[in-house]
């Protein structure tokens, strides 16, 4: 229902007598409902939210919104939990609090279109609480709460907001305050424009004006460009004195030094009365260094908000038992210490704990990458991450769950901010070397025309360290990053960090899952066959039997055990029976002890205990009770609509597709026959380790996956993907998470990393041009300061037009 | 061209005032939501009257 293309079918205002006399719309956001819906509303959001505006007698808010011809995107129910904004540990970071239960909320409030939106969530504040006062930022959505906590929980304010379809997420950062960079910025412009003003008698020539007016000129320009350097500039220089400290080749160092440098020198110049003052330059490099800075900031944090949301709009659920026995889902972040909760196989601990169960099995394959099986027994403790190996067991948590939660929330923001960890980006190593090349540069021209001639020598080496421009390392790289992560989160991909934007484009070989990646998440059972006979030998009701398979999904979590129930469609699963020692054998089957009986489900070999001689039987999977084959099924899956294309596409680019699934070989190669994949591409009958064998060791592949099995391979390939539907789990290790459901944000993704890179070239080919240019004129002593006045502003403004300004075509159709 | 002197003064002094305005807009919060004032100011009347 809530799709973009909603959109195409709003009724705009102005186009109301045009409607057909039978068409219908949504009382809250006016989409054209069909015509088989009896109901006034598209969605049960739109529902409540119109509710609560009657309720409120608010309808003016329809009036507005009509008056600013602004369409309404349909309300969305999106938690039903909002208890947890009312959690001390949660509110950490975004509520202040002041005396006498005072409080202050930090959050972002989604969809706000126009100034209709702000009235109405302002209005139902004062209508909630007459004493709260609620202020939103229509540009940024950032809205600020102050309430008594004592007359209400945030929640109560929250929880209406949602309802009428603005999404609210934790404002963490607001402590961000860009006031002074605007000062700095502002500052450095007045300068410039001052400077520039006195300095151009100067670009016309010295002798249009009198000595006496040109030296009052240059006095006036010394006092602003200090302004400009140590007041605007002083984040500059502070960075190259804390690289001098670190002793790194950090790119603020021949920033600073330059700065100072010019400065000092055009200071001697103007003392001694000499043409060789560089004030306009000077000034020119603080002011639009200081602005590509803040737009780059901008971007990032704006893309890291985004991000944060989607990570953040993903509630883990944990299965916590009661202390009769009585199981309940509950969000992760309303776990508790001391909570006991329970865990099927293939889970992943959601938190840290000690195990309950007499002893079980773990991996660590998300942790380590290594999936051997540990044991451990009671009272051990487990931590985070680890996947339960083989059988369901029970654990105390000894964390708070939003402690975990928030500490997974901190990891994924830190992988977007400090990346440069582990991986030092194509444009870090460059500066690096950029850097150093630099200062050499500038040194030899000192050392060499010291001998014969020291003015000379200080005014060439100042000349170079002037002209180098260090603008595509100082904003030109980071802006092209925060933009390509901006372009994808609206094509719903998430970057995780600059080496998968940089590295992604370069892969040719695509691995993919089959099961929920290629095909939908969901398998159906096309064929079934009871053995009666045996039944009867065994005296077993069927209806016990199939009593016994409603009950699996309680033992253990498999697409084979979903379809199943599916299958038997609802009934009574309550009955009495004993289940025990279950255990889970990956990529083989379950098999369990049932009144005594023992029962197996999976695979012929697994479950039979030797391999089949007709090898149609591999096609099937089985339920065998001590030994005979009670049921025999075959499961079928509907590929993803847009799978074939999106191979395709793939193909066409010169990439390799590969299949790696844990699947029976004959159902592979059906799919990957549809699929167009070549035959010795395909790799069936695969348990997590093979998977990962298969992949080819090498730097330029990628695999896509969904789930916990493919974590291993996802842990050898360059870059990791994992699709919409993938468990958190993987999400969190993959490279490249997917924020729309399919495959074809893969697509996308390639697009916006190899525009990204194109567009990187674009900006390195343009710096060393004008750096090359720049480095002669100041070698051969050419470098006038009309000439620095005029090349270093087009370096600059030329490396941040295109590293701002590119985009991405969208795919038409497709 | 003495009067170069008084104008050059002149240019300064209203400079700095824009200057001055500039730092008190940024000081006072007027740069940080620049879409909300411009719509808000044409609702002003009904929203009030409806408290």
């Amino acid at each position: 229902m809530m799709t973009v293309t909603h959109m195409l079918h709003r009724r705009h205002p102005k186009i109301l007598s045009s409607a057909a006399a039978d068409e219908r719309f949504c009382r809250h956001c006016e989409t054209l409902l069909p015509r088989e819906l009896e109901d006034d509303y598209c969605c049960h959001g739109c529902r409540s939210a119109h509710t609560l505006i009657e309720t409120f007698e608010l309808n003016r808010f329809y009036e507005i919104v009509q008056e600013n011809n602004e369409g309404l995107r349909p309300a969305r129910v999106q938690r039903s939990d909002y208890k947890l904004f009312d959690a001390p540990i949660f509110q950490d970071g975004f509520v202040e609090s002041k005396q006498d239960g005072q409080k202050t909320a930090h959050f972002y409030l989604d969809n706000m279109s126009c100034y209709a939106c702000v009235w109405v969530c302002e209005q139902l504040v004062r209508k909630l609480d007459s004493e709260a006062q609620l202020a939103i930022n229509l540009a940024t959505g950032e809205a600020t709460l102050a309430f008594d906590s004592s007359r209400h929980d945030l929640s109560h304010f929250l929880q209406h907001f949602e309802a009428l379809g603005f999404g609210v997420s934790p404002n963490r950062t607001f402590t961000r305050d860009n006031r002074r960079e605007v000062a700095r910025i502002g500052v450095a412009l007045f300068c410039l424009m001052n400077i520039m003003m006195l300095a151009f008698p100067e670009y016309l020539g010295a002798s249009s004006l009198e000595d006496r007016f040109r030296d009052l000129f240059r006095w006036i320009s010394m006092v602003l460009a200090a302004l400009a350097v140590f007041y605007s500039g002083w984040p500059l220089l502070a960075g190259g004195v804390y690289a001098v400290h670190k002793r790194s080749l950090h790119l603020d160092l021949p920033i600073a030094l330059a700065l100072i440098v010019c400065y000092a020198y055009s200071v001697y110049n103007t003392v001694r009365g000499h043409a060789f003052v560089y004030y306009d330059t000077t000034t020119a490099v603080v002011a639009l260094l200081l602005i590509g800075r803040f737009v780059q900031g901008q971007a990032l944090s704006r893309v890291a908000r985004q991000q944060s949301q989607y990570l953040e709009g993903d509630y883990r659920l944990a299965r916590v038992q009661a202390g009769d026995g009585s199981e309940e889902m509950k969000a992760l972040v309303q776990v508790v210490e001391g909570d006991v909760l329970r865990l099927l196989p293939g889970e992943v601990v959601p938190i840290d704990g000690i195990l309950l169960s007499p002893s079980s099995e773990l991996h660590y394959a998300l942790l380590t990458g290594e999936s051997d099986l540990h044991g451990i027994i009671e009272g051990q403790t487990v931590l985070a991450g680890a996947v339960n190996g083989s059988r369901p067991m029970l654990l105390r948590a000894a964390q708070p769950g939003v402690q975990s939660y928030l500490l997974r929330l901190q990891k994924a923001s830190q992988a977007l901010h400090h990346q440069k960890g582990h991986y030092l980006g194509l444009s870090e190593k460059l500066a690096k070397g950029f850097v150093a090349f630099v200062l050499m540069m500038a040194a030899l021209n000192l050392l060499l025309w010291f001998p014969f001639s020291p003015s000379t020598a200080i005014e060439r080496f100042a000349a170079v360290l002037l002209v180098a421009c260090p603008c595509i390392f100082g904003f030109g790289a980071p802006l092209v990053i925060a933009r390509a992560f901006h372009l994808g989160m609206q094509r719903g991909v998430l970057f995780r960090s600059q080496r998968a934007l940089e590295r992604l484009s370069e892969v040719e070989r695509f691995y993919f899952d089959k099961t929920g990646t290629l095909t939908e998440d969901e398998s159906r059972i096309v064929e079934a066959h009871w053995n009666q006979l045996e039944l009867r030998k065994m005296q077993l009701d069927p209806q016990q039997v199939q009593t016994l398979l409603r009950r699996l999904p309680e033992f253990a979590r498999h697409h084979v055990i979903t379809a199943l129930t599916r299958w038997l469609g609802p009934g009574d699963a309550r009955e009495e029976t004993q289940v025990k020692a279950i255990r889970e054998y990956f990529g083989q089957g379950l098999s369990l002890v049932w009144n005594g009986h023992d029962v197996r489900l999976g695979r012929y070999g697994f479950c039979v205990g030797r391999e089949p001689d007709d090898p149609q039987a591999l096609e099937y999977s089985y339920l065998v009770i001590d030994g005979a084959i009670v049921l025999q099924f075959k499961l079928s899956e509907t590929l993803r609509p847009e799978a074939t294309a999106t191979l395709q596409s793939l193909v066409s680019q010169g990439r390799h597709i590969y299949m790696l699934t844990g699947d029976a070989t004959g159902r592979a190669q059906d799919v990957g026959q549809a699929l167009g994949i070549d035959v010795a591409h395909i790799a069936a009958r695969l348990n997590p380790q093979d998977k990962e064998q298969q992949i080819v060791e090498g730097e330029r592949s990628a695999m896509v996956g969904n789930g916990i099995n493919d974590a291993l391979a996802v842990s050898k390939v360059s870059i990791g993907i994992a699709v919409e539907s993938a468990t958190d789990a993987l999400k969190e290790k993959a490279d490249v998470v997917l924020a729309k459901p399919g495959l074809q944000p893969i697509l996308d993704a390639l697009k916006v990393s190899e525009r990204a890179r194109t567009i990187m070239q674009r900006c390195f080919f343009f710096a060393i041009l004008f750096n090359g240019v720049g480095m002669t004129l100041a070698v051969g002593g050419w470098a006038t300061p009309v000439l620095a006045a005029i090349l270093m502003p087009i370096s600059s403004l030329t490396i941040f037009t295109i590293a701002q300004r590119w985009s991405v075509t969208l795919r038409v159709g497709g | 061209m003495e009067i170069l002197y008084f104008l050059i003064f002149l240019s300064f002094v209203m400079a700095m005032g824009g200057l001055a305005a500039f730092l008190w807009a940024n000081q006072s919060g007027q740069f940080r939501d620049l879409r909300r004032p411009a719509e808000e100011m044409l609702f002003e009347d009904r929203p009030k009257s409806s408290q």
